[in-house]
């Protein structure tokens, strides 16, 4: 008596419609026991294991890690007793899956596949290895118009908006060959660029107004406006009206800090404060002043010096969707009074806890004695600019506080080191490091390694972004950040691990509670 | 093609529809007009003493007859009531309101009752009625005889509100809106009843929802409305000629509204200016602009002009009544300010 | 009398029904399965079944927020009634209406209003149309003693008038707009005589008494149906219950419903005057049979489900 039975994506939970396959726990031809965990599945809510339905044998896998499947979508084929590979075979196609294509691992052609696989980490290993710098090719961005579509629009036949009726004369489309989705079939722009993107064609990047346009300038008078006399002298200085800052300060005054951020607005590009009150740069056919290294300057230099020499560097960059994060920011600020939490705060949680969960990048290189020094706990060192240099404070056993914990801790930690009062154990060691310039505006940064560190994380500008998404245009907060590494001791597909743990922390923060 | 005005055009559209369907009927105060006046028998059996007070039905009741073009008392809610419940049992009457200010007496026979009995009753329910009457300043017709509030008609749910501004829209949407099943306030600009243009001699509609462009340009979006769609057509032909492209969108019927049809001339032109003359708070061109707002913020090159009227009732007096109404200066002065930006 | 023993038993039947219906209303509702509120029609049955037993489903009613009784005595489903009072899919407006808005456009019965003076109005368009298609059909609007004051009902028998439609106004007094007495509020206390201002024949009838009803009501749509115009007929009654369920009815003298429950009781005056007629048998198997059928209609719409969410966005417009 032998009999075949389908090992598929469970139904954990009503609002449950799709699962991640992780990783399969037993190889193909493995034998199991009812409820021994088969494989691990992802959700958008949680990451559990798939227990096996009763006693079997793995017969067949035919979802590959990373691959997302409807539930009941088919993972595997288990047996009981002797079964034939045409059996399995007709199994297979019994459900509705190519059953020649199951035994590839492309994810694409695994049985009732419904949706793009994540990227396939091993691929993206080899071309870390290849181009470490992983800049995007410039894509084609050109419209090309499906020949499917390609004709003229007889305009008494079809209902459309004037627009759809423009795009199409002018890129040669036949509008009878376009399914309107519009009040009574009608045919708007949308409809017309959904069936080019459907039937093979491709859409020019839409123009979109410029987001960096300078913000107007108020010219009133804003002597009588309530503000610091600090900030007064501030904004006199940078040539700020006092009307184009917003009041932030007690009883409605304007404040420094207020006449700071609009010099922020309208020079996002120059490093603002920093740059307005630091030293002008010496510039050789201009009068110049020496100035001697600091002692800071100096370590600063030694030690980034070395670092870029003799640490063979590798970026790896990802966008990460904040709108989660946000609200989890968002949910805690407003329950809980005391604590203001920051995106940065968030950030060095989920970086811990990713180290955590790939402690291989959790490491320091020791060159002398030729050794990686793995560590248990995730020291997180945080790059903070003083006036003249940078210091990293360390938030000691991140992985172990909560989001509050750490928020306070940052505060103290970021309030001494512009003090000035920072204790060498409060900013020596460390083991990985992040450096947020998005304060400033930066969409993306390279970080240059902090030894004897061996990965640093650089985090660019929080902003709204048009981003694709089911093959829509959205608008998504997103963040760019860039991890450098030592090729000495952190692999690409190591690196690129990480990072893929840290995005799914990021966008699921609820995994940080788990 | 014949040339027709605009009251032509809408009483071609009611002698039309009547004809094709006798469940038409004509509702309102002096739809006919002159019964039991003091003139000779004679003389009463024979004349159509007004037509209406807009002069629209004139003819109507020597063609149809008495029980099809039905003079009532002024009584607004018993002639909304009565056209409402002889619209959800068999007949598609027209009720004619006069001046779309006196909605307001009959209101809860709009909002509570025609516009709901479908979704109340669990869709059992068709209410194909018409609701017609005059809109909009210009006159001197003071306070309680100018208002356009299609704004308020077009937050309700169950009812569908069309605001033509032409001869031609305005017949083709007056058969679609008394062929549709559903309950439809018609608001003809008063303003409008002279303007002539070309209309066709059959009878034709024109979906409700779908917007016109009645100029077409590449800088700056005006959406308008009615009588404001020929000031917005006037600013467009005067800045073409000093290189400035402007785009104008008539959405022509206020619920439904064409959302595609707006958000796409906006997303061209990235510029937008709403022409309304419908309130200064929660108007038509507030909830125009909370559309593009939300569902185009990204394509916009400077923030969105609104022309409305002041927050104040209409004037009496012209010089009062003309600083009311949104002008074709200020319509310009927010292009070319738009276009400096 | 003019009826014959099979349209006795049914108007008992009828009056039965709506007894049997509001008085488990009345129990149910505590029970908390009912959400929103209802007012109960429970003494005015006479009311009700002698005005519909006069009609046809061609002819229509316009009803109130207190309209069960209305839309059982013109045919309404008992089942689809009590499904729609307690929310249910299965209800006759599918769960959208509920208990104020009951209507069955098939039977005749064009909702129940809950906008006092509501009806009328609608109720003449009904009429507009019988007389515009030449049906001989009738238009009936309910409203109560409360109602009688609204301005449009005013401009709805002005409107009958004018255009002599076939509408028979019926106005329940039953002492009460919600909790302030028709003494106070019907202004010459008279809605007879008002009715009979705008220029239409206008009785008043005792509303306990399901023949004396029913014959005016007979006379009333006979002349409708021939041309003659509407008719305003002014039915003296009693509200047994609150205004809506939970009144306290601090406003009722002591003993006044338990008296109005002995003494004002139109299901015992039908009985006592069909004694020669109907026997008790006959009228006890009638309740036996309609408190099963209560039965049955309580238990299916408990069981039945609730609307999808997703029908929210449903039956707004017949297209947009």
């Amino acid at each position: 008596m032998s009999s075949l039975f389908a090992i598929e994506v469970p139904k954990w939970g009503l609002s449950m419609e799709e699962g991640t396959l992780s990783r399969w726990l037993i190889q193909e031809g493995d034998s199991f026991k009812a409820h021994q965990e088969l494989c691990e599945i992802e959700t958008s809510k949680i990451a559990n294991a798939l227990e096996a339905p009763s006693d079997g044998v793995l017969c067949r896998i035919i979802a590959q890690p990373g691959v997302t499947l409807p539930v009941g979508g088919l993972l595997g084929v288990g047996a009981q007793g002797e079964v034939s590979a045409a059996d399995i075979e007709a199994f297979i196609a019994s459900r509705g899956g190519a059953p020649s294509a199951a035994a590839t691992p492309a994810p694409s052609t695994a049985a009732a596949p419904v949706k793009a696989s994540a990227p396939e980490p091993q691929a993206k290993a080899s071309q870390a290895v290849a181009a470490p710098v992983a800049t995007p090719a410039p894509q084609s961005t050109a419209t090309q118009i499906p020949a499917t579509l390609q004709g003229q629009t007889d305009e008494t036949q079809v209902q459309a908006t004037p627009h759809a009726l423009r795009m199409a004369r002018e890129l040669g489309i036949d509008l009878a060959k376009v399914t309107g989705q519009g009040r009574n079939g009608r045919i708007s722009q949308k409809d017309v660029e959904q069936a080019i993107v459907a039937q093979g064609g491709r859409l020019a990047a839409p123009q979109l107004a410029t987001p960096n346009r300078q913000p107007l300038r108020s010219t009133e008078d804003d002597s009588r406006l309530e503000a610091t006399p600090l900030a007064r002298r501030l904004a006199k200085q940078w040539g700020i009206n006092l009307h184009d800052c917003r009041a932030t300060g007690a009883r409605g005054r304007i404040c420094q800090a207020d006449v700071e951020a609009a010099q922020r607005t309208y020079q996002p590009a120059t490093s603002t404060v920093a740059a307005a009150t630091a030293q002008p740069t010496a510039i050789p056919q201009a009068d110049f002043e020496v100035q001697p290294l600091s002692g800071m300057r100096r370590a600063i230099a030694q030690r980034l010096q070395e670092s870029k020499r003799n640490a063979p560097h590798y970026r790896l960059s990802l966008d990460l969707d904040l709108e989660n994060l946000m609200a989890l920011r968002q949910e805690i600020n407003a329950s809980i009074p005391q604590v203001k939490v920051s995106i940065n705060d968030l950030l060095i949680k989920a970086c811990a806890q990713a180290l955590i969960r790939v402690p291989e990048v959790n490491v320091q290189y020791d060159e002398a004695s030729q050794s990686i020094r793995r560590y248990s706990d995730a020291d997180i060192s945080v790059a903070v600019a003083l006036p003249g240099g940078l210091i990293t404070p360390i938030v000691r056993a991140a992985n172990q506080k909560s989001i509050a914990q750490i928020s306070t801790e940052m505060h103290h930690l970021a309030t001494k080191a512009k003090a000035g009062t920072l204790k060498p154990e409060e900013f020596q060691g460390g083991t990985f490091s992040i450096s947020n310039l998005g304060m400033l505006g930066i969409r993306q940064f390279d970080a240059i390694i902090n030894p004897p560190q061996a990965a640093i994380l650089a985090i660019g500008s929080s902003e709204q972004r048009v981003v694709a998404l089911d093959g829509q245009m959205v608008i998504r907060q997103q963040v760019t950040v860039s991890l450098s590494c030592d090729h000495r001791v952190i692999d690409g597909a190591l690196g690129a691990t990480f990072l893929r743990e840290l995005k799914r922390l990021v966008q699921t923060p609820v995994l940080m509670l788990v | 093609m014949a040339i027709k005005t605009y009251r032509e055009a809408v009483k071609e559209a009611l002698a039309q529809e009547m004809e094709r369907d006798e469940r038409v009927v004509l509702i309102g105060e002096d739809v006919r007009g002159g019964q039991a006046g003091t003139a000779s028998p004679e003389k009463l059996a024979t004349i159509e003493a007004f037509g209406g007070v807009l002069g629209v039905t004139k003819g109507l009741w020597t063609q149809f007859g008495s029980s099809r073009v039905i003079d009532t008392p002024i009584t607004e809610s018993a002639i909304v009531g009565m056209a409402a419940g002889a619209a959800m049992t068999g007949l598609r009457p027209v009720a004619e309101l006069m001046f779309m200010d006196f909605f307001g007496v009959c209101y809860d026979m709009i909002y509570n009752q025609a516009a709901k009995f479908r979704y109340m009753f669990g869709g059992k329910a068709k209410t194909p009625l018409v609701m017609r009457g005059m809109i909009g300043a210009g006159f001197s017709a003071a306070a309680q005889h100018s208002q356009s509030p299609y704004n308020i008609f077009g937050s309700t749910p169950g009812v569908k509100v069309v605001v033509p501004s032409s001869p031609y829209d305005v017949k083709g949407l007056l058969i679609q809106s008394i062929r549709d099943e559903d309950p439809v306030i018609f608001c003809e600009h008063k303003a409008l009843y002279e303007l002539k243009g070309e209309v066709p001699e059959h009878a034709y509609t024109i979906p409700l929802g779908v917007a016109n462009y009645t100029r077409e340009g590449t800088d700056v979006t005006i959406i308008a409305l009615s009588a404001m769609v020929h000031k917005a057509n006037a600013v467009a032909d005067k800045l073409l000629k000093e290189g400035i492209s402007v785009e104008v969108v008539d959405p022509r019927t206020v619920s439904p509204l064409d959302e595609e049809g707006i958000l796409e001339s906006v997303a061209s032109t990235g510029r937008v200016v709403i022409v309304d003359e419908s309130s200064a708070r929660f108007g038509f061109a507030h909830d125009v602009a909370a559309l593009i707002a939300s569902q185009a913020f990204h394509h916009l090159k400077a923030p969105i002009v609104l022309i409305t009227p002041p927050h104040t009732p209409v004037p009496f007096s012209p010089p009062l009544e003309q600083a009311w109404i949104p002008s074709v200066e200020r319509i310009e002065a927010a292009v070319r300010k738009l276009m400096e930006a | 009398m003019s009826l014959t023993k099979p349209e006795l038993l049914q108007a008992y039947r009828k009056m039965y029904e709506i007894r049997a219906f509001e008085e488990r209303l009345h129990l149910e509702n505590t029970g908390g399965d009912i959400p929103g509120f209802i007012h109960l029609y429970t003494g005015e049955e006479a009311i009700a079944v002698g005005v519909c037993e006069n009609l046809t489903p061609q002819d229509y009613i316009g009803s109130t927020h207190r309209g069960h009784g209305h839309c059982i005595a013109k045919g309404c489903d008992i089942r689809g009634m009590m499904a729609e009072i307690f929310g249910k899919e299965t209800g006759l407006c599918r769960g959208k209406g509920g208990s104020m808005h009951i209507a069955d456009l098939e039977q005749g019965m064009l909702g129940a209003n809950a906008i006092v003076g509501g009806a009328p109005p609608l109720v003449i368009g009904a009429s507009l149309t019988a007389k515009t298609l030449g049906n001989k059909g009738v238009g009936v609007s309910f409203t109560g003693d409360g109602g009688s004051n609204q301005g449009l009902v005013f401009e709805a028998m002005n409107m009958a008038v004018v255009l002599q439609l076939p509408t028979i106004f019926i106005f329940e007094n039953n002492g009460f707009g919600e909790a302030t007495g028709h003494d106070y509020a019907v202004g010459g206390r008279n809605i007879t005589r008002r009715a009979e201002g705008f220029g239409m024949p206008a009785v008043r009838v005792d509303g306990v008494d399901f023949f004396a009803v029913y014959e005016a009501v007979k006379e009333a749509v006979q002349r409708a149906r021939e041309g003659g115009g509407p008719t305003a007929i002014e039915a003296m009654a009693y509200r047994w219950h609150g205004h809506f369920e939970g009144d306290p009815m601090l406003y009722r003298a002591e003993g006044e419903v338990e008296r109005l429950r002995a003494e004002k009781d139109p299901l015992k005056i039908f009985r006592s005057k069909t004694r020669k007629q109907l026997s008790d048998a006959e009228l006890d198997a009638i309740e036996t049979e309609v408190n099963a059928l209560v039965d049955e209609a309580v238990s299916k719409a408990k069981a039945d489900p609730y609307p999808p969410a997703e029908n929210v966005l449903t039956d707004v417009y017949a297209s947009y």
